[in-house]
C-alpha cells in the first residue's frame, strides 16, 4: 500500500513514553509512522493541541497516558 | 477533554476513528506496541485526512481553521473551564454524565462559533450567495441566517440581491 500515514502522538512521560522506551529496549517491532511529542502528563493536553495537529496535516492523533 | 474534542471533530466532519486516547503503563511494552500497531492500521485503512470523510482540501482547511479559532477563543475557554469545575463539584465522572453535560453546555457554543468563523472567513474572500455558504459550511438555512443578520447589524456585511458581501469601509 502506497499510503504512509502521518500520526502524531502525545505520550505521557511516565506511562506511554516509558512503555515506548521499553518496547524499544525489548526490540518489539512497531510501525514507524508515529511522531511522538512527550508531555509530562496526559492532563496537559488540550483540545487545541488535537485540532492544531489535524490542521498542520496529521492523518491521526494518538494520545497515550 | 476527550469528549469535548470529539464533539468538535464531529462538527468539523473528521471521523472520530482518527483520534484515539488510550493507556499503557511503563511496564506494558507489548500492550503499547499493540495500541500503536492497531491505530496505524486503522489510519491506513481510512487514508489521508479528508479522504474517508469526503471533504475537499479547501473545505477541510476552512473548517479546521474555524475550529482552531474556536479553541483559542476566550468564550470557549471559559465555558470549558467552567464545565471542568462543575464536573469536579458534582463528582460525576461517568462517561454518560460527562457526555450529557458537554452536550448541554459546550455543543451549542461550539456549533455557533464554528459556523460564525466559517461564514466570516468565506465572506472575507469576497461576495458569496447563501447557497454557496450553505454548501461550504454544511449548515442549514436556519443556522446561517441569524449569523448573517447579526453581522449585518454590526455593519460588517451587506446584502446585495442574492449575494452577501463584506461592507466597504468608509
Amino acid at each position: 500500500m502506497g499510503f504512509d500515514p502521518k500520526i502524531l502522538s502525545f505520550f505521557c512521560h511516565w506511562c506511554c513514553y516509558a512503555a515506548a522506551d521499553s518496547a524499544g529496549v525489548a526490540r518489539y517491532q512497531y510501525p514507524p509512522n508515529n511522531r511522538v511529542i512527550r508531555v509530562m502528563c496526559t492532563g496537559r493536553i488540550d483540545p487545541r493541541f488535537i485540532i492544531e495537529s489535524f490542521y498542520v496535516g496529521a492523518d491521526g492523533v494518538l494520545v497515550g497516558g | 477533554m476527550a469528549e469535548a474534542t470529539k464533539r468538535i471533530l464531529e462538527l468539523v466532519g473528521i471521523k472520530l476513528e482518527r483520534f484515539r486516547i488510550d493507556w499503557a503503563s511503563a511496564a506494558e511494552a507489548p500492550l503499547f506496541v499493540k495500541i500503536v500497531t492497531d491505530f496505524t492500521e486503522a489510519i491506513k485503512k481510512l487514508g489521508p485526512l479528508g479522504e474517508a470523510e469526503g471533504l475537499e482540501r479547501e473545505t477541510l482547511r476552512l473548517r479546521l481553521e474555524a475550529a482552531r479559532e474556536l479553541t483559542s477563543k476566550s468564550r470557549f475557554r471559559a465555558a470549558f473551564g467552567n464545565l471542568a469545575r462543575e464536573l469536579k463539584k458534582v463528582g460525576d465522572y461517568s462517561p454518560e454524565g460527562i457526555s450529557s453535560r458537554v452536550e448541554q453546555k459546550l455543543v451549542p457554543l461550539i456549533k455557533k462559533e464554528l459556523l460564525e468563523s466559517e461564514v466570516k472567513n468565506l465572506l472575507s474572500q469576497g461576495p458569496v450567495s447563501i447557497e454557496a455558504l450553505l454548501q461550504k459550511t454544511g449548515a442549514t438555512q436556519d443556522d446561517i441566517v441569524p449569523i448573517l443578520e447579526s453581522l449585518s447589524k454590526k455593519g460588517k456585511v451587506e446584502k446585495q440581491g442574492d449575494v452577501w458581501q463584506p461592507k466597504a469601509k468608509e
